[in-house]
């Protein structure tokens, strides 16, 4: 369990994590959200004690980070697969972090079957990919068998194979019961691999729950309703306190934001207003995302790389 | 603490034995694990450094040069010594002779003292390091076991190596080779045992400077600047300033340890300069651990 009360952090002037309090719950992937320089990697950073709060707390498991004895066993981390030191084997490299986490040599072969690179485990690092860079830095998080895992933006720079093998494995690692956080600035990503997401805009925490919570909280997510009364229907609607507008594409039909689907379904019912149509649009977690973090948005009108 | 830190460095090259069946990986929910202990974070930063390119390169080129240097410096010894009198050849000392190496092997060292500390900064992979081990204190005292056994055994590996290579030289210039070196003495012992002990001490300096700098280049800079600026300055300065003060500098006083007659104008007295030598290195040390423990990684 990893728990963050009125994290702050402040560079200067600026205000790069603003009283942050959230806590992230074993057993599911939660997607920590944002644009870029919205303060993710500084919370993550802060979590496992590498740059110190300017005030607040974050904690594993009541602890602060700098205080656990086996880190690694603890928590697997990934912060920046690149700073993985190019003159060493990949292999090598994974010996000199299972000894300095007291952690058996045998896990270095394990942990490289895992990920896939076992055959280039005698290879420089220096010659790798950025996608083999990004299974390495998993391994590596991954060697002391942890409980909890933290990987910043694990899957840039890996191809569709790739993407789909880190999702599979933090979905399989979060069924074992681990603690699993994972930032982006990809929506579509988390959309398909996070089970919760704490979505960052400007330091500050814009939503925090279920993907389909998330997705419906925004405006994006609506009902389409269509009926022979309309009018009458898109009244009662307003009374009681949806935003309805017509729908562009057919005559007859609305769209309805602020009720959900059983609740338009069940004020018609009541009023013996006969429907033809009655559905729920979801909108996508990135319609979601757009919209919480359009304000916050530190550079406008440059798009997210 | 010379030998907690070579059970360190052999621990770190026999196969791991010290965990059995009970340090299997844990599963979560197994909340007790075994803490990694020191000698692992030493162990650890042995593995990190001896696998750097860099250190390799060192590992070559100290030896070969250093040994290449005492070996040109014996031949224009050789080539001199038909003008010798009986009590310059007296004086003469074939054992000495090859800590001359060490003007190589010092600074090989410095730099792998630099390299060791400013590498991971420029890499970012001290952060890594430091998610790995958060007690930096202890990331930190484990570098400079690292750092200090590789100064001494770089340093008496290269000694070594000059000495067994300037023998021919002396020997096809008739001059005494080490069988004649007069240990009993006391005096060569003294001086080529306390040669060897202060070995580590301008790497450490370099190792802190490249913490406080995080850069290679700031750390050799600081680390050549602070040995070399008092003897360029020196000489400017008024005698008394060199006699009263630049003495008391790492470079100085570390040299005052390793020489005898500290009576000479120019010296420290042994307890004095140890004393001094310990004094810099807490200090520089310490301003390490410090900026360490408190910055951002």
């Amino acid at each position: 369990m990893i728990s963050v009360r009125e994290l702050t952090k402040v560079h200067g002037r600026a205000v790069s994590v603003d009283r942050l309090t959230f806590e992230v719950t074993p057993g599911v992937v939660t997607g920590f959200l944002g644009p870029n320089g919205s303060g993710k990697s500084t919370t993550l950073r802060m979590i496992v004690g590498l740059d110190h709060p300017s005030s607040g707390e974050a904690t594993i498991g009541g602890r602060p980070f700098r205080e656990l004895a086996a880190p690694m066993r603890e928590v697997g981390v990934l912060l920046d697969a690149k700073a993985a030191p190019a003159g060493l084997r990949a292999c090598q490299h994974l010996r000199w972090l299972a000894r300095a986490g007291g952690l058996p040599r045998g896990r270095v072969d394990e942990v490289l079957a895992e990920v896939g690179l076992t055959d280039v485990a005698g290879r420089r690092i220096g010659g790798f990919s950025l996608g083999m860079l990004q299974r390495l830095g998993i391994a590596a998080a991954l060697l002391g068998d942890p409980g909890i895992l933290i990987l910043d933006e694990p899957v840039n720079g890996l191809d569709l194979d790739g993407v789909r093998w880190v999702r599979a494995l933090l979905r399989r690692c979060a069924g074992e019961g681990r603690t699993v956080v994972v930032s982006s600035h990809l929506m579509s990503e988390m959309d398909q691999t996070a089970d919760e997401v704490l979505v960052l805009g400007r330091g500050r925490l814009l939503a925090h729950g279920s993907v389909t919570e998330v997705t419906r909280a925004g405006t994006g997510t609506h009902v389409r309703v269509a009926s022979p009364r309309v009018d009458e229907l898109a009244a009662l609607l307003r009374i009681a306190g949806a935003a309805v507008v017509p729908a562009a594409d057919a005559d007859g039909t609305l769209l309805v934001t602020g009720l959900v689907v059983a609740a338009v379904g069940d004020l018609a019912a009541e009023h013996g207003i006969a429907l033809h149509e009655l559905a729920e649009r979801r909108a996508s977690l990135e319609d979601a995302f757009v919209e919480l973090t359009g304000d916050s948005l530190d550079y406008q009108g440059r798009s997210p790389s | 603490m010379s030998q907690q830190l070579s059970a360190g460095t052999a621990a770190a090259l026999v196969p791991d034995t010290a965990h059995g069946p009970s340090a299997r990986p844990a599963s979560p929910g197994n909340r007790r694990f075994p803490a990694p202990t020191w000698t692992d974070t030493v162990a650890a930063e042995w593995l990190k450094l001896r696998a750097m390119r860099a250190t390799r390169v060192i590992a070559w080129l100290g030896p070969i040069l250093g040994v290449a240097l005492c070996v040109l410096l014996a031949v224009a010894v050789g080539l001199e010594s038909d003008t010798w009198s009986a009590q310059d050849r007296a004086d003469f000392d074939p054992l000495l002779f090859s800590l001359i190496s060490g003007l190589v092997s010092g600074v090989m060292i410095i730099l792998l003292g630099v390299l060791a500390g400013a590498g991971e900064f420029r890499t970012g992979l001290i952060r890594v390091t430091l998610t790995v081990t958060p007690r930096r204190g202890r990331v930190l005292l484990a570098k400079v076991a690292v750092v200090a056994v590789v100064s001494w055994v770089g340093f008496t590996v290269v000694a070594v190596l000059a000495t067994l290579a300037v023998q021919p030289v002396f020997h096809a210039y008739d001059l005494p080779g080490i069988a004649a070196a007069h240990l009993d003495a006391g005096e060569e012992t003294r001086t080529l045992v306390t040669a060897i002990a202060v070995a580590p001490v301008l790497p450490l300096i370099g190792l802190s400077f490249a913490v406080l700098t995080r850069s290679t280049a700031g750390g050799v800079t600081s680390v050549l600047g602070l040995l070399f600026a008092p003897e360029i300055a020196g000489g400017l300065l008024p005698s008394w300033v060199a006699d009263h003060i630049l003495i008391y500098l790492p470079g100085a006083a570390t040299d005052s340890v390793s020489r005898t007659g500290a009576e000479d104008a120019g010296h420290l007295s042994v307890a004095v300069a140890v004393l001094v030598v310990a004094a810099w290195l807490a200090f520089f040390l310490g301003a390490a651990h410090r900026t360490l423990q408190r910055r951002d990684a």
